[in-house]
């Protein structure tokens, strides 16, 4: 059989690099935990979903068969036991989750609106300067770490409402290898045969013990924030005391 | 289709629009364009291949599909995002035009002295939203929100709603009689339809809101403007709160610094 030479790709495919470039812009500002997580969601997440989820459900459809020759039988039980693909609800799950951190983003930048506005006002608008605030890192406080922190409280929430609809549509993680179908026009009781059940079943496993990794850290890093917080708040205190004191005893000479 | 060459056009246009504006430019590149590639190789890929009819007959499957399906919902939603995003391109012309005209001015001006740095702040100035370039601004938000009702529209037209059925009952030439005829991954493609209408809603509200937002700062603008003119009192309580704000700043700069110092210090 003669080798035909690899058709050019022509259909648009999901850019994930570029994704990712967006994504990790906000990795600056991030805490340690936050970049924790965006290599996590990186590589165990988006990668793993590409190299290897999109193989194995590739030929999902083309090699579901049902024990019938009834025309259209194979179709609609199809979409009765797989109304959305896992694939479909794990990339709809990577973007909502990762969509927060724009918030970020855009509070980012804002803030280095703001100040180059002014250090315009102040008459320092060298290249240099203007050059100092776009590569200075924004420390977490004030309003940017209510942001942070509300972004996280989204991305946790995202998290659990995919897994509770994954839970809802595919209750239990295993997939069997044989499904009974009667949905009009299959004539009676078909059995129809799901390709590549345990790589599947693996997979799908794989996926949901990341996805529950990822919600701990959010988790994580949501105690790290308000414990910085609260250690933030009692050092000012502490210190204002301690000002207060040594201005009256200097007042006093 | 390059959405990347889409995207380095409409960015252009972002330093020059609202708050509003910038968010509705991520709803419409996050939401919505990386949904219309997500699904459209893997969920609409086989919409042609996997139409079955329930009949041997030749031809009937073609004849079915076309009736059903005169434009794919990809192609609508590709067209769609097209037309959302062609406005943005008036006002891109609109600012290139004041631009050129400024650069002119200042070339008429200093003749041969004009330095390099003039025209280069020139380029990277932001425009303010006043005057023709508020029309022009506001016509194309008004566009926008006419493309994107009239692509609803048709979509909800020519498919008699959002829903994807399972079956659809087919008697078109050759079909013998009454033909069943069963659409591929109806579910999948109707949680993607809704998908979409849902952003593209979202993005028509963030247009009337951007709309609003406009037509009330040009009141406020015009309203500040008229008893400036009669009274001369105001003029001079302007340039007093100008000095305020600039104190303020001069504060501002000087307790930060003197904080940082103090930080490094300790």
């Amino acid at each position: 059989m003669p080798l035909t030479p690899p058709e050019p790709d022509l259909e648009p495919k999901m850019n994930w690099a570029s994704f990712y470039a967006v994504i990790s812009g906000v990795n600056r500002h991030s805490t340690g935990i936050g970049r924790v997580w965006l290599s996590v969601l990186f590589i165990f997440r988006i990668l793993v979903l590409v190299v290897a989820a999109e193989s194995v459900w590739g030929d999902e459809k083309a090699h579901f068969t049902c024990n019938t020759q009834q025309p259209g039988c194979n179709s609609v039980c199809y979409d009765h036991f797989f109304p959305i693909s896992h694939i479909r609800l794990w990339a709809l799950q990577l973007i909502m989750v990762s969509t927060p951190a724009l918030l970020v983003a855009m509070h980012i930048a804002h803030r280095r609106h703001v100040d180059k506005r002014l250090y315009r006002q102040a008459g320092r608008s060298s290249p240099k300067d203007l050059e100092q605030i776009k590569t200075q890192k924004m420390k977490i406080t004030g309003a940017l770490w209510w942001t942070y922190v509300i972004s996280l409280l989204f991305r946790v929430l995202f998290e659990s409402a995919f897994m509770y609809l994954f839970y809802m549509i595919y209750p239990g993680y295993k997939m069997f290898r044989l499904v009974k179908c009667d949905s009009y026009p299959c004539p009676n009781t078909v059995d129809c045969f799901v390709s590549r059940p345990t790589e599947k079943t693996v997979f799908t496993v794989f996926m949901l013990a990341v996805s529950a990794i990822c919600i701990l850290l959010n988790i994580a890093e949501v105690v790290y924030l308000v414990a910085q917080a609260c250690n933030r708040q009692l050092n000012n205190a502490k210190n204002s005391a301690v000002g207060a004191w040594i201005s009256q005893r200097l007042c006093s000479f | 289709m390059s959405w990347g060459t889409l995207y380095t056009q409409l960015g252009g246009v972002n330093k020059h629009s609202t708050s509003l504006g910038k968010i509705w430019l991520s709803v419409l590149f996050i939401f919505r364009v990386t949904i219309l590639v997500l699904a459209a190789e893997s969920v609409w890929g086989d919409e042609q291949s996997d139409f079955t009819c329930n009949t041997q007959q030749p031809g009937c499957k073609n004849v079915c599909y076309d009736h059903f399906f005169p434009v794919s919902h990809i192609r609508l939603w590709c067209l769609q995002l097209i037309f959302v995003s062609t406005p943005a391109l008036l006002v891109a012309m609109h600012v290139a035009y004041r631009k050129r005209g400024e650069k002119k001015d200042i070339i008429a001006s200093q003749g041969e002295r004009s330095k390099t740095n003039d025209l280069e702040s020139l380029k990277k100035k932001r425009l303010h939203i006043t005057g023709p370039l508020w029309w022009t601004y506001t016509c194309s938000l008004f566009f926008r929100l006419v493309f994107e009702a009239g692509f609803m529209y048709a979509l909800y037209y020519v498919y008699n709603g959002f829903q994807m059925p399972r079956l659809v009952k087919c008697e078109q030439w050759p079909c013998p009689n009454k033909v069943d005829c069963f659409i591929s991954r109806p579910t999948e493609k109707t949680v993607f339809t809704i998908f979409m209408v849902a952003s593209s809603a979202t993005c028509m509200v963030l247009n009337v809101a951007e709309l609003v937002y406009l037509i009330i700062k040009a009141l406020m603008r015009c309203s500040a403007k008229s008893p400036a003119r009669n009274h001369v009192n105001v003029h001079s309580d302007y340039s007093t709160r100008e000095a305020y704000m600039h104190n303020k700043t001069n504060e501002m700069l000087l307790s930060s610094s003197s904080d940082s110092s103090s930080s490094r210090a300790t």
